[in-house]
């Protein structure tokens, strides 16, 4: 739905109400910088962005951005509101109360807040940044604008549903704990199967539980504890002594100090900080990303980019999540005191039971002495808090010939307690693998759920993939196409948007001098980049000339020369003629262009005045042409205004002497662009007498008149910069004189019938141009 | 591009094809599809509820794939 009216009152920088009246047509604005025009595309964006104007989201526009939306000084009593009217004669009306809430209200059918900003909206910076980003990024900009939004969110929930179920399973602590499990059973029996297990168990069954009621192996296993501890219970105080000592035996401080020695490898010490630093800076943002709610936008603080707030938190959440992995292998470390710890436990319990009694006082009459003090003396649970390598070569110093000791005496018990000792060890490790079965089969069901969903995310992923690039196709066919009307000739060929193997990411490739490039940063100048930038949007904007929306574009033509402004104004004509189309420039020169090319049929055209105070808010000039903005300062600073004019032949004689292929001396370097508009008005004149014409009845003569106004305006330019450059006391008559000559001089060029450019058309044979009605023409090379 | 009720259970019943599950979760993925999964990035909160209700199903006997 085409846009008739934007009306600002005490908007940003509107005072009283000021409107923008496209009126259904396409529409360019031309303004000095900081006239206001941005004022417009604000309001567009505001109705888009739910009352957020992205540019405006930092930290001193305050929570609704009501420190920056309403005018800095709009008086008490008067409101802040806009209207937008659109061509079905409805109207969308916007409140903006002082703490920044606002009320939309109006032309419901049109659903304005339900438009794509980036379907709608360009301004210069955001194609700088679209181009500058990321393929992620790229990804994330235009997946929505594909219409695969919906598709994305899904598949992104999808994958963050598995993490979750993840996290909330323990899955890793799960697998961790199986991992111990296995590291225990390959100790105890290598590699025997379930089934070579259960038949051990069984024979021991048979040994020790006389009843033989039951079949399954863990039940049997725990049966067969407690007939170990009733049998041991039973043995004289000398066999128990035995046991004991077996107990103290079986223990491999070797290895559960290894253990711990590997995951200390793993966390080696930069990985501590590291995870210290970010665990802190992620905390702060957590506790920052609370205070946001989920439609605000942030500057990200890592790239600087404005993002919303709850992509802010999705990456700060994912960041978290990296960090858990690491977690996990702190999980690992801490199993691994655990079970030393445990073991220098056992070692201090064994020691101190009864059975034992006189045993340690024995060793400590002999070799052994400091090694039974050091236990003594020694708090495990201390250890488990902070075990540094220091603590570990005490454990194995001290602990381990206690243990070989232990070992020693306990090779002269009798074969049937030696047996006891090693069958309880066993019965305890197989009730740990029958047990481990249980945990498997569980982590096993885990698995499989989160294999489920990432099948489901995978296959939407396909389907994005596929679909993205049925349109990232088309696309880029219209790229291709806006970029060869953007830059015949250039050695830069066939620019299309591609998406890399890996998953969320597209990017742009294109042919430099012959060679393939995966990406335009590698190559192109930032104008060739902004460009590129441009004729993306375009395309994508292109897709929704059905929906006949208009499309605003903001100054982005800043960072282009010269003769690529000239051509997207072609690329406006040819390729959005069906369009209403809003461009704002503060580039005078480009204003020109678009006033003399484009169609006035269809387009209206639109000037700015000099902002001045807050008060007097953004004006319109009375006319529409350049020269307006020259009389602004009339009555002020005449000098101002009449060297305004001066500034203006230079541009729009340049413009002419292009249009008419005058032939001028070459000059080195960079001068052929500051020429000054006595080179080209010489040349006109001269050329003119053979070359400008006018029909009289049906035979083309010379345009005396047109000639007349042309000599007219050069000598007072001359006489103007001998006289300003002498005397800076000139008065408003001669400023004024100088302007109006200066505009009619300019006015030669446009026919007063057709009121077409003289360069409106080709006559066909390519020696001469036209305007449209063909009364004026310009004969090429006659000069 | 509309996730209408067909595209959900083509899907689903594809995962299924490549990871069997309890009909159970199916559904309730499904379900997810249908509402505010496709919509809108889901709260920490609310993939953590969702995860704990599917855990609960893990250990029921695998769906169908053309389970609805």
């Amino acid at each position: 739905m085409r846009i008739n009216h934007v009306r600002l009152v005490w908007f940003r920088g509107a005072a009283e109400a000021v409107e923008l009246t496209p009126q259904g047509k396409s529409l360019a604005v031309y303004g000095p910088n900081g006239s206001g025009k941005s004022s417009f595309i604000d309001a567009i964006e505001y109705v888009i962005g739910n009352g957020k104007v992205g540019h405006l989201s930092h930290e001193y526009s305050g929570r609704h951005q009501e420190k920056a939306i309403p005018n800095t000084h709009i008086p008490d009593g008067q409101k802040t509101e806009f209207w937008i009217g659109f061509a079905d004669d409805t109207e969308l009306h916007v409140k903006i109360t002082a703490n920044g809430n606002h009320a939309i209200a109006g032309a419901e059918a049109i659903n304005m807040p339900g438009w794509n900003y980036q379907r709608t909206v360009l301004r210069q910076d955001e194609v700088a940044d679209f181009i500058r980003s990321r393929k992620g990024d790229k990804y994330s900009a235009l997946l929505p604008l594909f219409g695969l939004h919906e598709l994305e969110v899904a598949a992104e929930n999808l994958r963050q549903l598995a993490r979750s179920v993840e996290q909330q399973s323990k899955l890793a602590q799960k697998q961790g704990a199986l991992q111990a499990t296995t590291a225990k059973r390959q100790a105890a029996f290598g590699n025997d199967t379930n089934e070579a297990i259960a038949a051990g168990i069984a024979e021991l069954y048979k040994i020790y539980c006389a009843k033989f009621e039951i079949a399954e192996p863990l039940a049997r296993c725990k049966e067969l504890e407690i007939a170990l501890v009733k049998r041991i219970a039973d043995l004289t105080e000398e066999d128990q002594r035995y046991v004991a000592l077996q107990t103290l035996a079986n223990l491999d401080l070797t290895v559960s100090v290894k253990a711990v020695r590997d995951a200390n490898a793993k966390l080696s010490g930069s990985v501590e900080p590291l995870i210290a630093e970010k665990l802190e800076v992620l905390q702060a943002a957590g506790s920052f990303t609370g205070k946001l709610t989920a439609e605000q936008k942030i500057d990200c603080p890592a790239c600087g980019r404005l993002i919303l707030a709850e992509d802010f938190k999705a990456h700060v959440k994912a960041e978290h999540d990296r960090l858990e992995e690491i977690i996990a292998v702190y999980e690992d470390r801490r199993t691994a005191i655990g079970k030393l710890i445990d073991d220098v436990k056992t070692v201090k319990s064994t020691l101190a039971k009864a059975q034992l009694e006189k045993w340690p006082d024995d060793l400590k009459a002999g070799a052994l002495r400091s090694h039974i003090e050091w236990i003594d003396a020694t708090n495990p649970e201390a250890l488990r808090q902070a075990l540094q390598e220091e603590d570990l070569q005490s454990i194995e110093k001290q602990c381990s010939p206690l243990v070989k000791t232990a070992a020693e005496a306990s090779q002269t018990a009798p074969p049937d307690i030696k047996d006891l000792s090693a069958h309880a060890g066993l019965v305890e490790a197989a009730r740990t693998v029958f047990e481990a079965r249980e945990l498997a089969a569980e982590i096993s069901r885990i698995e499989g759920l989160i294999a489920f969903i990432a099948a489901a995310e995978g296959g939407i992923r396909d389907e994005i993939r596929a679909r993205a690039e049925t349109v990232i196709k088309d696309i880029s066919d219209d790229i291709s196409d806006m970029w060869k009307v953007l830059h015949p000739g250039a050695p830069i060929e066939n620019v299309h948007l591609y998406m890399p193997e890996d998953d969320k990411a597209i990017d742009i490739a294109l042919r430099f001098h012959g060679k393939d490039q995966n990406s335009p940063r590698l190559t192109l100048s930032e104008g060739y980049r902004n460009s590129l930038g441009l004729c993306i949007f375009l395309a994508m904007a292109k897709r929704e000339s059905g929906s006949d929306r208009p499309l605003f574009l903001d100054d982005v033509v800043v960072s282009f020369d010269r003769n690529h402004r000239g051509m997207i104004v072609d690329l406006l004509a040819q390729q959005f003629s069906d369009r209403q189309v809003i461009v704002f420039t503060h580039d005078r020169d480009w204003f020109s262009d678009l006033r003399r090319q484009l169609d006035e049929k269809v387009w209206g055209f639109r000037i700015l005045r000099t902002y001045e105070t807050p008060l007097v808010g953004i004006r319109w000039a009375d006319k529409s042409s350049t020269f307006d903005e020259a009389r602004i300062y009339l009555n002020d600073r005449p000098d101002f205004a009449g060297n305004d004019a001066r500034k203006i032949m230079d541009i729009e004689l340049g413009v002419v002497a292009q249009r008419l292929k005058l032939r001028l001396p070459y000059l080195r370097g960079d001068n052929n662009d500051k020429r000054m508009w006595s080179e080209f008005l010489e040349r006109v004149m001269v050329d003119g007498k053979d070359c400008l014409q006018k029909k009289t009845g049906k035979d083309f003569v010379r345009h005396t008149a047109g000639l007349e106004r042309l000599d007219r305006a050069g000598r007072l330019l001359v006489s103007w910069g001998n006289r300003s450059s002498h005397s800076p006391d000139v008065v408003r008559p001669e400023a004024e004189k100088l302007i109006d000559a200066c505009e009619q001089a300019l006015d030669v060029f446009k026919c007063s019938d057709c009121s077409k450019q003289i360069w409106y058309a080709d006559t066909g044979n390519s020696e001469s141009v036209q305007c449209q009605c063909g009364e004026m023409r310009w004969r090429y090379g006659r000069g | 591009m509309n996730i209408d009720d067909d595209w959900i259970t083509k899907r689903i019943d594809a995962a299924l094809h490549a990871q069997p599950v309890a009909d159970a979760i199916a559904s309730a993925i499904k379900n997810h599809l249908r509402g505010a999964m496709r919509e809108r990035a889901l709260k920490p909160a609310e993939l953590a509820k969702t995860a704990n209700s599917l855990l609960t199903q893990v250990g029921d006997p695998p769906a169908k794939e053309s389970a609805q």
